[in-house]
């Protein structure tokens, strides 16, 4: 029997509560979660269910309330915010809803601005060409449709071969084909790079596409299921 | 009672904006202030100029009027006091009034060398008037009436009572009962002070040909009249008139009626209250307060309102969707321009409140600085409401006018396409990408660089705000240079002697002579000065003749009084012809090569023709030279001088200012380093004082431009700033992108300040150029370096306080924001 992959993540206890005036919004409740090297993981759950907020505690853009997260043998919890900093640069590539391309550069200087940051990256090209947009390198933002912006951003994400790709509702704002499109380059890069691939959205049919498919409710998750079996982005309809 | 749905009244819809106003401003209240500064900053000395302005204006004319002050002048020789019946019967005349004027030498306790003393005599109706019916109504008294500040007036008939000027007492630190040693007319003369004066002839108190005043060394004093006909031999006699006209009468046809009476009395020409030294000196300043009035207060409320425009149109764009909601409710186009409207117009309304409260303390605090120069009976300030008055209306409509288009854009919105995201701007390759290529600049550079050339407009405006500041301290630092460049040539290359002798009387070659034999004279260069009215086409100037020497007496070049030609080298008088200074050729018309009459004033009244041979670069009066050897041709006679240049023994100097003073031929001696001396005390007093006024501004204009930029610019790249964060720039690095392109603004911006800054010094030089002086223009690399200086300072400094909000930015919530 083979080794199972290792443990990228390791979630225990996570807690976050955001004060709101005089209220306080418990955003996430006590959540323990693993996810291993190379899995494709969808977070499923209504607004407000909490998932952002642990998408964005997993990528070091905030700190818990209570609990622990590590990555491998780094504490995320008590990092300095110049080691966040660090950690992002080296390990995490961001996938966002509304694209955050610069505007006033093109999509291969989109791309250079995190190829420059590491040294181990492939060129904008390489990772134009992955999403199927060498041809547009030279196009800038307000040039592109929402998908091509989309797929540069994933471009931009994966140029510096980060190990963990985290993509917040990467379709929320693109209609189905594109969408589909788009899930297609997120797919392609887990597959053929092995990148641990969080994606979270409210749309359910998304999950066909997962090794993993996580339900959040309430800052908790209720439901951890693996699917028999991951279909192919042709097979999916919403 | 009701009074009908909120709506209908609009009571609700504006409250509620106006809370919404309200709370956004505090929020924002920094930029707001920063705003309100600049605005205020404008103004401040838009109240502070037209206040003193209008101070002195009413000063002037109140003293002018109350103290009867002439309306001509003229000076002459010797004359019977029969004369002035004549006079008075020139159409126009109102009253006629004969003095008795002189100079004396003094000896001034703790002044080393001797002072001049200007004495007049005193009306003697001060208790009896000489009013003649039908003079227009005037009230009876004297001409030039002395204003008396403390003490008395001398008794009629007591040989050394006086009145001295305030300037002279003060300067001296002399008081009443302080006595002075004279020699007047050659003889030793006792001076009691009994009273301290002021006289609306000697509002500026400066000798002809000075450009600040000398206090110490020169003062005015008023005695008996008979003291002074017995003291200058003029018992029954005058050497002095003045005029006071009827309401609307023509100046020019009395000054011509008065030329002639007086010609056979060795008149040297009369000459109006515009020409009288004191209120030219005065009026020059109320003109050149005007210009500074109106143009820097211009140019700090155009920054003011481009800066409201950019903040406005920010703030618009950031409320896309909370616009696109209030018209889904019902708000119309106007209700909401007039909500954002009143943004610019609170800001103003702060800003004009204290730049009025501020200007008004500052113009009383540059009154004060006044009257140590302008000297009025009384100078108590107060703040002038329609000043305060026309500049909150003029604030208040350059801050509209810099917000109506901004808030063009609110009228135009569609509510359904504000619902949408903002569509990314768009951009271009184009030529200038080439040049990045080609440098290999990094990805941050070219998104700095790009954001810049996209926008030409913002980015031209930004750079010109900021470019202002750089103008302002420009401006501070070239009034520094240029009185230092005033000085240089005053001191330093034309007046190269020691001391300046000018002798009582014409003298012939003998007594300079007996100069050079004095113990501590190293060298003496003597020359003719001669009142003469030059006349080409029909403008025609008053001005002396100085006649210089050719060579010394052992053949050498003059050394102790030299000429510069306009490009500042140094020249020699060439013979047979006039040397202009170049104000003089100006207001002449003439060019070297041309001739002009010549009409002496004085002794045989000789009028010829001669060339003008050169010009002579001067800042300060408006003279006219010649070899002295052809100035005596011209005049058919002997050699003689009027003075001497002297070169000394600086150890011996003591002993000599005691010989001289002792010397009957002698009238007055002026000192070279007692002068510079005085002015420099003078311009350090007051420059710092203007200086420090002047970098406040500057700094408030510069903080305010640089501050709101940079927080704008921040808002803008909030978003792309928090992305570039995320995926893994560091803090400095994200902050880098930021202050690069503040600070490549301000790269921009300080060349093309230096250019607004030359364009306004050189507007001041044009403003403040009059016959007296004219301020050169001179922008050395101090004053440049200084003002770049200055600009950087102040965009690091707003950089780094904004760089704040960088470490403090929300990463999350600049990601959610879909724009």
């Amino acid at each position: 029997m083979s080794q199972p992959p290792e443990v990228v993540f390791s979630v225990t206890g996570l807690s976050k509560d955001y004060p709101l005036g005089d209220l306080v919004v418990r955003a996430l409740r006590g959540v323990d979660l693993e996810i291993r090297a190379g899995e494709f993981v969808v977070i499923l759950g209504p607004s407000g269910s909490g998932k952002s907020t642990l998408l964005n505690l997993l990528g070091g853009l905030d700190v818990p309330t209570a609990g622990t997260i590590r990555h491998r043998d780094q504490d995320l919890t008590t990092a300095t915010p110049r080691q966040l900093t660090w950690y992002r640069r080296r390990w995490v590539g961001f996938v966002f809803q509304f694209y955050n391309l610069i505007p006033s550069l093109t999509a291969g200087e989109n791309v250079s601005l995190v190829t420059e940051l590491s040294p181990d990256s492939m060129s904008a090209v390489e990772a134009l060409r992955l999403v199927d947009l060498a041809d547009r390198i030279d196009s800038f933002p307000s040039q592109l449709s929402g998908g091509q912006q989309q797929r540069v951003a994933i471009a931009r994400a994966i140029a510096k071969r980060p190990e963990v790709l985290l993509c917040d509702e990467p379709t929320g704002a693109l209609d189905v084909g594109t969408g589909i499109g788009v899930l297609g380059a997120i797919e392609g890069v887990n597959r053929q790079f092995g990148t641990t691939t969080v994606v979270i959205t409210h749309n359910v049919a998304i999950g066909g596409l997962a090794d993993r498919v996580l339900t959040m409710r309430d800052g908790r998750i209720v439901e951890d299921v693996r699917p028999p079996r991951r279909l192919s982005v042709r097979e999916l309809t919403w | 009672m009701n009074r009908g749905p909120a709506w209908w009244h609009g009571g609700l819809s504006t409250r509620t904006l106006d809370r919404k106003l309200y709370r956004e401003m505090r929020d924002s209240a920094l930029p707001c202030l920063a705003i309100a500064a600049v605005i205020a900053a404008g103004v401040a000395v838009f109240v502070m100029a037209l206040s003193t302005l209008a101070f002195l204006n009413e000063s002037r004319d109140a003293y002018y009027e109350r103290n009867r002050f002439a309306d001509v002048f003229a000076s002459l020789r010797r004359a019977p006091q029969d004369l002035v019946a004549e006079i008075e019967r020139i159409p126009g005349v109102a009253v006629a009034e004969s003095r008795v004027v002189g100079e004396v030498t003094l000896e001034v306790p703790g002044l080393a060398e001797p002072a001049t003393g200007r004495m007049i005599s005193l009306s003697e109706d001060r208790h009896q008037v000489a009013s003649r019916p039908g003079s227009g109504g005037l009230p009876p008294g004297g001409l030039n009436r002395v204003h008396l500040v403390r003490g008395r007036w001398p008794d009629r008939d007591a040989a050394d009572e006086v009145i001295a000027g305030l300037a002279f007492v003060v300067a001296n630190n002399l008081d009443l009962g302080s006595e002075l040693r004279g020699v007047i007319h050659g003889r030793q003369q006792r001076l009691r002070i009994v009273g301290v004066g002021l006289s609306p002839e000697y509002v500026f108190q400066i000798r002809s040909g000075d450009f600040l005043p000398d206090d110490r060394r020169f003062g005015v004093f008023w005695a008996p009249r008979r003291q002074l006909e017995a003291a200058f031999d003029l018992q029954s006699a005058f050497n002095d008139i003045s005029l006071r006209l009827v309401g609307g009468t023509q100046v020019r046809p009395v000054i011509a009626s008065l030329d002639r009476l007086l010609r056979p009395y060795g008149g040297i020409g009369a000459y109006g209250r515009e020409d009288q030294l004191s209120a030219r000196f005065l009026d020059d300043e109320i003109r050149q307060l005007r210009a500074t009035g109106l143009i820097v207060p211009l140019i700090f409320l155009a920054v003011a309102a481009f800066l409201l425009h950019l903040v406005l149109a920010r703030r618009i764009d950031l409320q896309r969707e909370a616009i696109a909601t209030l018209k889904a409710f019902g708000y119309s186009g106007f209700e909401i321009s007039r909500h954002f409207l009143k943004f610019a117009l609170v800001v103003s309304i702060v800003g004009a409140a204290v730049g009025g409260v501020g200007g008004s303390w500052l113009a009383a605090e540059l009154c004060q600085l006044y009257s140590g120069f302008f000297r009025f009976p009384s100078f108590d300030f107060r703040p002038y409401p329609q000043v305060i008055g026309a500049a909150v209306f003029i604030s208040l409509a350059a801050a509209s006018a810099g917000a109506i288009f901004a808030v063009r854009r609110v009228v135009r919105l569609q509510p359904a396409e504000a619902m949408r995201p903002a569509v990314p701007p768009r951009y271009h390759r184009g030529l200038v990408d080439l040049l990045w290529g080609w440098l290999r600049l990094p990805t941050p550079a070219v998104m700095v660089l790009r954001r810049l050339v996209r926008r030409p407009l913002a980015t031209g405006f930004s750079a010109v705000g900021i470019g202002s500041a750089t103008a302002v301290l420009m401006v501070s630092g070239f009034a520094v240079a240029a009185v230092e460049e005033m000085i240089d040539m005053q001191f330093a290359v034309t007046q190269r002697q020691d001391l300046r002798i000018t002798f009582r009387e014409t003298s012939a070659s003998p007594s300079i002579q007996e100069l050079r034999n004095l113990e501590g004279v190293l060298r003496v260069e003597s020359f003719r000065a001669i009142p003469v009215r030059l006349l080409h086409g029909h403008r025609e100037r008053r001005v002396s003749i100085l006649g210089l020497e050719e060579e010394t007496a052992l053949g050498g070049r003059p050394e102790l009084f030299r000429l510069v030609d306009t490009d500042g080298q140094s020249i020699s008088l060439p013979p047979g012809g006039l040397v202009l200074s170049d104000k003089l050729a100006e207001l002449l018309d003439v060019r070297p090569g041309q001739a002009v009459w010549v009409e002496v004033l004085i002794d045989r009244r000789q009028r010829f023709r001669v060339p003008v041979v050169g010009l002579a670069k001067e800042y300060v009066g408006t003279n006219a030279y010649a070899q002295r050897a052809t100035l005596h041709r011209w005049l058919q006679e002997g050699r003689r001088a009027d003075g001497a240049f002297l070169a000394i023994d600086s150890e011996r100097e003591s002993a000599l200012y005691d010989a001289l003073r002792e010397y009957p031929m002698v009238l007055a001696v002026s000192s070279r380093s007692a002068a510079l001396e005085a002015i420099r005390g003078t311009v350090r007093e007051n420059q710092a004082k203007m200086q420090g006024f002047q970098a406040f501004f500057a700094g408030i204009i510069a903080l305010g431009v640089v501050y709101n930029m940079a927080r704008l610019t921040l808002a803008e790249q909030r978003r792309e700033l928090a992305t570039m964060r995320v995926i893994g720039f560091s803090r400095s690095e994200v902050s880098a992108i930021f202050l690069g392109e503040v600070l490549t603004v301000t790269a921009i911006a300080i060349p093309l300040g230096w250019m607004i800054g030359a364009g306004l010094c050189f507007g001041m030089v044009k403003a403040f150029e009059s016959e007296l002086y004219r301020i050169p223009f001179v922008i050395g690399p101090r004053s440049l370096i200084l003002s770049a200086w200055g600009t950087g300072l102040a965009a690091v400094a707003s950089g780094l306080v904004v760089r704040r909000s960088i470490d403090r930015l929300d990463l999350i919530s600049a990601l959610q924001d879909s724009r």
